[in-house]
């Protein structure tokens, strides 16, 4: 009996270990398929008329993600504005026709319904828990086909982009691959909880071409190479942007946030010694909207606004958290520098038309 | 600039060809307009592939004679201006690539023709006539210029290098990396 318990003891420990590559295989599967199941395929319809009597339909797909179990899902919207029949494909493979709630220019996302319940949907991570160095796990529609994955890491946060002639902020950049149809797919870290949405990508070796002039010598466009060559930098919607401009919709019909009609940036040091401004106070105004509230206030361009609403302004990001985050119209007193002198003004904070 | 009058610009902003008023405010309009960015789309990808066809050099006085002609039958209603004489060089690649295009398209359509076509019939080709089936056909409905005289429909579906990804699938490309501290609000 001893020799038996001997042997099943000695079995046990010489059992062959798992490697830790194999422990980390297992795991990427496993957040891998966790995703999926949240994961959705979205193709819109649009009628192309080149002529009065010459129209095609086309089609687009992209990817998407479930929100809520009863039916609201989310995706990039630059391409959904004016389609004309949207479709979105569950991981079951059912098709449902879907409304689109609103289109959030600001950040490009998109708020899709379908008529469906208990779908399963994506968990938010902590944005605390977004960080450098993080894994990038795309769930996505590569090349159309359906829920591909693809691995990276978050490279880089808080980033301003341009796509399609308008200005991201705040974006999460990362390694992970992404190519044509993963836009709006959702990006899970390690625990398989929803970090960002995939926006957009960049082709380094494109615009560096593009930039010593070779290609346009060929008669060709960059993104003759950029619409299908590999992306090596990739930029998603953070999560923490995500539930504020989905939430605004869900709840409003359509997004609903404060607008000051003015852009700002940090002192700069040099600046800030001369004016004497304390380390870690103070924002400077590089533009102001010539029909927004900040012009009609009086704020121009070089201004240093110390305070908002009785609280001092520590950094840009602070000051168009408080401004956005209004769901209704208000006053706010604010003081500023001007050329190194004091002023105090009533700003009236709108919803952004 | 509505929607028809960007289209009628998109086959020359392809090649670079557009004024930079017409430049901005195709540009413009891109980003908000679904339906011209498809159209645009087609364009850039028939111009791709019409890229690679291109071989040979044009005849002597072909490219003086030839381009002015097709710019002012894309658009008609143009007044000629300096600029034409100004981008000389820009005049000269544009007739090589469509004078190539033209050589090109006939030999391929030569090569696709089934036995027992007569030659010359290129523009007779049923699968080359334009109407709404013809996408669906997969020969493709794209049209390039508008009554250019040289060249009026062209198989979209034809000479593509390499597998399609089916259903158009999307992903918009970043175009410039802006100042990370600096927030609009």
């Amino acid at each position: 009996m001893k020799s038996l318990l001997l042997l099943a003891g000695l079995g046990v420990c010489f059992q062959p270990q798992d490697s830790t590559l194999e422990k980390i295989e297992r795991e990427v599967s496993a957040i891998v398929e966790k995703a999926r199941k949240s994961s959705v395929t979205i193709t819109a319809s649009y009628t192309v008329e080149f002529e009065p009597r010459v129209q095609v339909t086309e089609s687009m797909t992209l990817s998407g993600l479930v929100y809520t179990a009863d039916g609201y899902i989310i995706t990039d919207g630059s391409a959904l504005e004016n389609a004309k029949e949207i479709v979105v494909a569950l991981p079951d493979g059912k098709k449902l026709q879907a409304q689109l709630i609103a289109v959030d220019r600001r950040t490009s996302i998109a708020v899709l319904k379908v008529k469906a319940e208990g779908l399963t949907p994506a968990i938010l991570a902590d944005p605390k828990e977004v960080k450098q160095g993080i894994y990038a796990i795309v769930v996505g529609n590569q090349l159309g086909m359906k829920a591909s994955s693809s691995i990276g890491f978050v490279s880089g946060l808080g980033r301003t982009i341009q796509v399609g002639g308008r200005r991201y902020e705040d974006m999460v950049q990362m390694t992970t691959p992404v190519t044509l149809g993963d836009c709006g797919a959702c990006v899970v870290n390690s625990r398989g909880q929803c970090v960002a949405m995939v926006n957009s990508g960049y082709n380094a070796q494109a615009a560096d071409i593009e930039s010593l002039g070779i290609l346009k010598l060929f008669g060709k466009d960059t993104s003759d190479f950029t619409s299908s060559g590999p992306n090596t930098t990739s930029f998603a919607t953070p999560g923490s942007t995500i539930k504020f401009v989905v939430d605004r919709i869900i709840k409003h019909g359509k997004m609903v946030r404060g607008w000051a009609g003015l852009a700002v940036k940090s002192i700069d040091d040099g600046v800030r010694a001369q004016l004497k401004i304390k380390d870690g106070q103070g924002v400077e105004v590089t533009s102001v909207d010539r029909t927004g509230p900040a012009a009609k206030a009086g704020l121009k361009r070089r201004d240093i606004i110390l305070t908002w609403d009785g609280a001092a302004v520590t950094d840009p990001k602070m000051l168009k958290k408080m401004v956005i985050e209004l769901e209704a119209a208000k006053t706010v007193k604010i003081m500023y520098l001007r050329g190194g002198a004091p002023f105090e003004v009533e700003l009236e904070v709108k919803i952004e038309p | 600039m509505n929607c028809e009058e960007i289209r009628d610009l998109l086959a020359l902003h392809v090649g670079g060809e557009t004024h930079e008023n017409e430049r901005i405010a195709i540009e413009a309009h891109l980003p908000g307009c679904m339906a011209c960015r498809c159209a645009f789309d087609e364009y850039r990808e028939l111009r791709a592939q019409m890229s690679e066809m291109k071989d040979g050099t044009a005849p002597n006085g072909a490219i003086e004679s030839i381009w002015p002609r097709v710019r002012a039958e894309i658009l008609p209603g143009e007044k000629k201006t300096g600029r034409i004489v100004a981008m000389e060089w820009l005049v000269r690649a544009a007739a090589v690539v469509v004078i190539g295009i033209a050589l090109g398209y006939s030999a391929m359509q030569v090569t696709k023709r089934a036995p027992g076509a007569a030659p010359g019939t290129v523009a007779n080709d049923p699968s080359l006539m334009p109407g709404p089936n013809a996408r669906e056909a997969g020969s493709g409905g794209g049209r390039w210029g508008n009554g250019a005289g040289m060249i009026n429909q062209v198989p979209l579906g034809g000479g593509r290098r390499g597998p399609k990804a089916p259903g158009n699938p999307y992903l918009p490309r970043v175009e410039k990396i802006l100042d990370g501290d600096e927030s609009e609000f």
